[in-house]
């Protein structure tokens, strides 16, 4: 190459462009500016008066899909500031688009489609900085595929009201599934369902969760010399180990070895949990000679 | 040895976790970590404790405010959040 210093220095200029700009060609028009004039055309079909004038589905559903149509572009705006996710932009735009369906827009709208291709590309400027701490981020793609999740499980639930009668779902009762819809794309709402489920998950998995209950110092002490009298036991002791197990409805063969003995002995202290519980350990183990008498209890 | 999940009432207070914690690692197994959960229809703490070997019991453990001081020689082995005494609380776990 004749020039080399300038053959590089072109390669750097262009990709500074591209990283400046995300990868990708500055946009040639204002995404935010699109989105909002297509909020300003449904907000007059949102006006509860309007549908009071003349109560009916149509006027119903007229309002219903308005008010998605808004709260869905209101949505991708705040999406778009904490993320350029593909996978989540997209699932945001399928359901502006299927709510600007409802509202008689059709994906057939240039205007419409155009939009939502630009959003769903992800381009458009810089991200936006909001908050740099690494916890944060790292919660994101969990919060936003939480929101995603919940906000498609209350759209169903309207899609399903509006193919119904008023009389079976009023206005009111769509109101509120509206305003579910909109707590469902919140980072809170995505916390609470995220909660929820794996609360849900444990409390399946889980049905034997003890109960931790109240003790004291002289119970933990207690429960201690126990553990430490496992933790000496020895082939001499472990005939009268087996028996005491047997005796407390476990069923051991005379030829256990020791550390299984030891294993399921240890196994009845750690399930002893109440002062009264240590206590009647604490003498079953002295009856078998396997607690010093000297130590606590 | 497996690990698994006790509950820790949110009615309780800070010094008798500590205590309740204490009790639960006296039978040989030792304080992992503890989230704010929902469980058997109500708010509460589900602690994770690790089954050590038989005959084993971990130095004591101490729960603290975030902020308070660690006692000496001390070392943090856990921090979250718990519900003490029916509020939402940030705690640290400290150990020798």
């Amino acid at each position: 190459m004749k020039y080399p210093f300038l053959g590089v220095l072109m390669v750097v200029l262009c990709g500074c462009a591209g990283i400046r700009h995300g990868g990708a060609p500055k946009q040639s028009f204002d995404v935010n500016a699109d989105l909002k004039a297509l909020a300003k055309k449904y907000q007059e079909a949102t006006k509860i008066e309007e549908f009071y004038a003349e109560p009916s589905d149509a006027k119903r559903n007229e309002f219903v899909s308005g008010r998605l149509v808004l709260i869905n572009i209101r949505y991708i705006q705040f999406v778009r500031e904490f993320t350029r996710e593909r996978q989540f932009l997209d699932s945001a735009a399928d359901l502006l688009m299927l709510s600007l369906n409802l509202a008689g827009a059709g994906t057939g709208s240039t205007e419409a489609k155009t939009i939502l291709h630009s959003v769903a590309a992800g381009v458009g400027g810089a991200k936006v900085s909001i908050d740099k701490n690494y916890y944060f981020e790292k919660s994101i793609p969990a919060l936003a595929a939480a929101m995603n999740a919940e906000r498609a499980k209350v759209m169903v639930r309207i899609g399903e009201g509006m193919s119904k009668p008023l009389a079976l779902y009023p206005l009111v009762d769509a109101i509120v599934d509206l305003q579910n819809y909109f707590e469902a794309g919140t980072f809170l709402g995505a916390i609470n369902a995220i909660q929820a489920d794996a609360g849900a998950k444990k409390a399946a998995a889980d049905t034997e969760i003890a109960l931790l209950k109240d003790l004291t110092p002289e119970d933990i002490t207690g429960k201690q010399s126990l553990t430490r009298a496992v933790g000496a036991l020895n082939d001499a002791r472990k005939a009268a180990a087996i028996t005491l197990l047997r005796s407390l409805g476990d069923a051991l063969a005379d030829d256990a070895d020791l550390r299984t003995v030891k294993v399921k002995l240890q196994g009845k202290v750690r399930t002893a949990r109440t002062p009264e519980q240590i206590a009647d350990l604490a003498m079953k183990f002295k009856a078998a000679n396997l607690l010093d008498a000297t130590v606590n209890p | 040895m497996s690990d698994y999940l006790v509950e820790i009432s949110g009615s309780t207070s800070l010094a008798q976790i500590s205590l309740q914690v204490q009790g639960e690692e006296a039978g040989a197994s030792e304080f992992k970590s503890s989230s704010v959960s929902f469980h058997g229809g109500r708010i509460t703490n589900l602690a994770t404790f690790s089954e050590l070997d038989p005959g084993t019991v971990p130095e004591p453990i101490t729960f603290l405010a975030h902020d308070a001081p660690l006692p000496t020689g001390a070392k943090i082995v856990w921090a979250g959040v718990m519900v003490v005494a029916g509020n939402t609380s940030a705690l640290k776990a400290s150990r020798r």
